[in-house]
């Protein structure tokens, strides 16, 4: 792959990269830190990508690579962004779309959520990537998905 | 997959997903500054990423590194109604042999590294410097502060604080603090920053002078997914860049303590 196909590859799937980092990260801008470091990453390592035409599922996982490693160096800050509790369904405000409402679901089931239903992965796919046992991911995709159901219902 | 997940995967692949304002400039920009493929011997990928994050603060001006005038912004063009623009104004650089011997050891070239602290004040204290004082953030309780060094290969180009807190009356407080090296001077002028509400959130702009002189720019963001209001100043106090954010219930107690904080700014 050439610098500009690479640059082509990036720029069409750094939304799902971005994403990807969010769903494991509580702010924007710690999300669009983990991307870029993860473009780095992905061009250093372009050799090891076997298939092209899985770059996308390549580059995703990466950046969440990125972003699960910055989660880890920021473990011990709390964001305030991110104080307060999900609002219970009962008071819980209307949700213009599906991100909207994935932002809103707690940290752990975010991430199974959007690489399970925005980039189409499978559980066991989903437990390679953040290195969960599939029972955990299914419990979480369950429990998001009940909770998505009642955060998407309309009246 | 039963019905609903047909609906989500759906719905997921005929939404957008909002990305912050100026993502794809910025990564156009990390795209450029990728190294040649066949360099050998090289910087490792933290030094890239550093390398990178260095040209996206200098070329894209991050997306809070505004250059205000002293005392004020020298311009402000609103977009619309969803956005602003944020033009002009001097920065303060420190000079390095100012810095604490313990913030240079820390720094490693074309690096940034964290340290975790208790307070702005401690982060402060490790670095040698002395931010402009202000009671309302220096009062804060349960406080914690990230500093992180960026530096280039000539050493530290920026410091940066987040410090968090909360007030008496239990406001959430966070202030970033951007503070330059003289490895950063040149070509430093001419910033333009660009904010804009995200797609689905309503929210203000404004502008405020503090009874110190100061002007910030003021953000008011609605949040439409929880309860809080989310009030966001910059401004650049003796040459630094601040961005003050305040979380609460409501606006009034909110933007309350916002002009507290704003206020509270001992200027030179």
């Amino acid at each position: 792959m050439t610098r500009e196909e690479f640059s082509a590859a990036v720029t069409a799937h750094g939304r799902a990269m971005f994403r990807a980092a969010r769903s494991v990260l509580d702010c924007d801008a710690d999300a669009e830190d983990a991307v870029g470091e993860a473009v780095l990453s992905a061009w250093k390592d372009l050799h090891r990508l076997r298939d092209p035409e899985a770059v996308r599922a390549w580059l995703v996982k990466i950046a969440l690579n990125c972003a699960l490693r910055q989660r880890r160096r920021k473990s011990g800050v709390t964001y305030l962004e991110d104080l307060g509790d999900v609002p219970a369904p009962e008071d819980a405000p209307r949700y213009s779309g599906l991100w909207e409402a994935v932002c809103a679901l707690p940290p752990e089931r975010r991430a199974v959520v959007t690489l399970f239903y925005y980039e189409d992965l499978t559980v066991e796919q989903i437990a390679r990537y953040l290195r969960l046992p599939p029972g955990t991911v299914k419990s979480r995709l369950a429990r998001a998905r009940k909770q998505l159901k009642d955060m998407l219902k309309e009246d | 997959m039963d019905r609903f997940d047909e609906t989500l995967r759906a719905m997921a692949r005929e939404e957008d997903t909002p990305v912050p304002e100026g993502f794809g400039a910025r990564l156009a920009g990390t795209l450029a500054a990728l190294p040649p493929k066949n360099r050998t011997g090289g910087w490792s990928l933290a030094a890239r990423y550093a390398l990178a994050a260095c040209l996206c603060v200098v070329l894209m001006g991050t997306a809070l590194a505004a250059v205000y005038a002293a005392g004020g912004f020298r311009s402000i063009q609103v977009n619309g109604s969803r956005g602003y623009t944020l033009q002009g104004g001097e920065r303060r650089y420190v000079p390095l042999s100012s810095l604490s011997q313990e913030v240079l050891d820390l720094s490693e070239p074309v690096k940034t590294v964290s340290r975790a602290f208790s307070s702005l004040a401690e982060a402060e204290r490790f670095c040698g410097v002395t931010l402009p004082r202000d009671p309302v953030l220096d009062g804060l309780e349960d406080t914690a502060c990230t500093l992180e060094v960026s530096a280039g290969p000539n050493g530290p180009n920026c410091l940066y604080f987040s410090h968090h807190g909360v007030t008496a009356a239990g406001q959430s407080v966070q202030a970033r603090v951007w503070l330059l090296t003289e490895n950063m001077e040149d070509g430093q002028d001419g910033f333009t920053v660009k904010k804009s509400y995200a797609p689905g959130v309503a929210g203000s702009f404004e502008s405020y002078t503090a009874s110190n002189g100061l002007t910030a720019f003021v953000t008011r963001v609605d949040r439409t997914w929880d309860k809080d209001v989310k009030y966001t100043a910059d401004l650049l106090v003796d040459g630094v860049q601040y961005t003050i954010l305040v979380w609460g219930v409501t606006p009034e107690e909110v933007s309350g303590t916002l002009r507290g904080v704003l206020d509270g700014f001992q200027v030179e």
